[in-house]
């Protein structure tokens, strides 16, 4: 006998598989890896750090995995907004969820599976990538040098997060009203992630000591350049929480490659998403109890 | 909860919901007996669904409560012997009839042979078996009602709970339902069903609960509740005071338009009417006799709840 939440991840992952959608995703893939190889090719020169450098092997490889991770997170959420998010909520509005939530099933379990299913597809989608990336790197630059499984799992954690999100949204407000928060959100946590608002407001000094996480946050808040603390505090916070930010990603990339990261709340922010998982699921099972489902 | 309402496998006591200032169930009290078809009878907007939709765990009742086999509803283990048909029976797109079934099998604990088995035994016993493979999204009306039915009995629950299961159903496709229900009943199941088909559920049912506006009016057998024998219904273009004041006695008397009922249990009062009207000069269509139905029923409860 099987958990019923294993029985809905995998009933959820079985019909997301079957969409024609997933020709368009398999397009967006090989488009990406394109531009990853080409990045893998790239001579001539770049500004790292406000310096004019040489492209060298590590330029290109940091390269390659930066765009290939950014169109991941970026493709993986736009997966969620049109595909993974509308089908619960089209599941629910269309009174199809009430088949199961008529079973002795709580509704957390409803959600956990769903959630577990659609984060499946999305983490198949994101191995897909990190599978061809890494022949990519094998074939131009030697391999992937630092910890690319890590790096992947942290992409895999904000999926979740968008996804949970994305329920909550669309449970609370109709697939459209939460698909368009959503975007929304995303879009801000882009505008908060400009590189230069950021540097503006958390640049950490390249002198910054390396610590804990909380270690490295304090340190930008007090010693980084600009404005006020509090308004560098009010942004950091937005910074860690706003779903579009490429914080997340950030780190990702900056496991995945071995490098050091410029921004300290870089840190911070992937316990913060992490936190959000289990609120956002709450949130969502109390929306399917309003709507009477 | 009265301990003999507790006994009962679907037990409901004082249950009321309201939605803003509609009050949609206003202290509902019933039960529901094993071997029995139970119907919940009344019009649209009654409070029939709404009354389902909390016993399956959809919907929470502002006050009150009830108990499935002695659980409470709030519990969802309550939900496990209950076996339930929505109104509206929408099947999701691209699932076969089977892999619809064999899920929902498995996610009542079921192994996957024993949902296979269990699946296979109800898709021939439903005469589904040419619907095995096809979409389920696409069977008719009628296929759609016996695949719910399917859906319903695949943990063979003491509980059935069917809302409105053959209101959109033509007359063979009801006829079939109806015996399915009735071999259902046979076997021992407490099958409460709704419906706002007065006179087509009058013969399905043992016992009726009827519901208006979020309030019960009436529960128990069909025998007992229709408290007459014969009603003499008198067709004619008016009815004057002076047959008003000359069968006032033979109460009760129900005057609807053209036409006057009169409810009794001597089945040669048509005949005495017939004299009556002659005798008074009153100029009628027709008086007929015949045995009172659930409607009736449910009319006359109004016209006494309207008078009290």
């Amino acid at each position: 006998m099987r958990s019923p939440i294993l029985l809905l991840a995998g009933d959820t992952f079985r019909s997301l598989v079957s969409r024609r959608a997933n020709v368009a995703m398999a397009v967006l893939l090989f488009g990406l890896l394109t531009v990853a190889s080409c990045s893998l090719q790239l001579s001539g020169e770049t500004v790292v750090n406000g310096q004019v450098v040489p492209i060298g092997p590590e330029e290109r490889v940091g390269l390659a995995v930066g765009t290939t991770f950014g169109g991941l997170h970026f493709f993986g959420a736009l997966l969620a907004l049109f595909l993974l998010v509308p089908s619960l909520s089209g599941e629910v509005e269309s009174g199809l969820a009430g088949w199961i939530l008529v079973k002795p099933i709580r509704r957390e379990t409803f959600l956990l599976g769903r959630l577990l299913g659609a984060l499946l597809f999305l983490a198949a989608f994101l191995a897909l990538g990190l599978v061809g990336l890494e022949v990519l790197l094998a074939r131009y630059a030697g391999g992937m040098r630092a910890a690319p499984l890590l790096g992947w799992g942290i992409l895999a954690l904000l999926s979740a997060a968008y996804l949970a999100w994305g329920f909550l949204f669309a449970l609370h407000l109709g697939s459209g009203l939460g698909g368009l928060t959503l975007l929304l959100l995303a879009l801000a946590g882009a505008v908060v992630d400009f590189d230069v608002i950021t540097r503006y407001f958390l640049s950490a000094p390249a002198d910054a000591p390396a610590g804990g996480l909380l270690d490295a946050l304090v340190f930008a808040l007090r010693h980084g350049e600009g404005p006020p603390t509090a308004a560098r505090a009010v942004y950091g916070v937005l910074y860690a929480v706003l779903p579009g930010t490429g914080n997340v990603h950030d780190l990702a990339v900056a496991v995945a490659t071995g490098r050091a990261l410029s921004i300290a709340t870089d840190h911070v922010s992937l316990p913060v998403v992490v936190a959000g998982i289990p609120i956002a699921i709450v949130a969502a099972r109390r929306a399917l109890t309003r709507r009477e489902m | 909860m009265t301990r003999l309402a507790a006994a009962a496998p679907v037990a409901v006591e004082g249950l009321t919901k309201r939605y803003g200032t509609v009050t949609a169930l206003d202290g509902v009290s019933l039960s529901v007996t094993a071997g029995e078809i139970t119907g919940l009878l009344g019009p649209n907007g009654a409070g029939k669904t709404t009354l389902l939709r909390i016993l399956v765990g959809l919907a929470r009742p502002d006050s009150g409560g009830a108990t499935i086999l002695g659980r409470p509803i709030a519990d969802p283990s309550a939900r496990a012997p209950v076996g339930f048909i929505p109104e509206v029976v929408a099947f999701p797109a691209g699932a076969t009839l089977a892999e619809f079934l064999i899920f929902h099998a498995r996610l009542l604990g079921m192994t996957r042979p024993a949902a296979l088995s269990r699946v296979d035994a109800l898709v021939a016993r439903f005469g589904l078996g040419e619907e095995h493979d096809r979409a389920i999204a696409s069977l008719s009306k009628g296929l759609r009602r016996r695949a719910g039915l399917a859906h319903a009995l695949l943990g063979d629950p003491p509980v059935l709970l069917l809302d409105e299961p053959t209101a959109d159903l033509d007359p063979v496709a009801r006829r079939d339902l109806e015996s399915l229900l009735v071999e259902e009943k046979r076997r021992g199941r407490a099958i409460l069903l709704s419906s706002h088909l007065l006179l087509e559920m009058e013969p399905l049912t043992d016992r009726v609960a009827m519901l208006n506006r979020g309030a019960l009016l009436a529960e128990g057998s069909v025998g007992s509740l229709l408290p007459t024998s014969h009603l003499v219904e008198v067709s004619l273009p008016d009815v004057p005071p002076a047959l008003r004041e000359a069968t006032a006695h033979l109460l009760p008397v129900f005057h609807e338009g053209g036409r006057m009922t009169v409810a009794t249990n001597d089945p040669n009062l048509g005949g005495e009417i017939t004299r009556l009207l002659d005798g008074l000069g009153v100029r009628y269509d027709a008086v007929t006799t015949r045995r009172p139905n659930l409607r009736d029923l449910f009319f006359s409860l109004l016209e006494g709840k309207g008078s009290g």
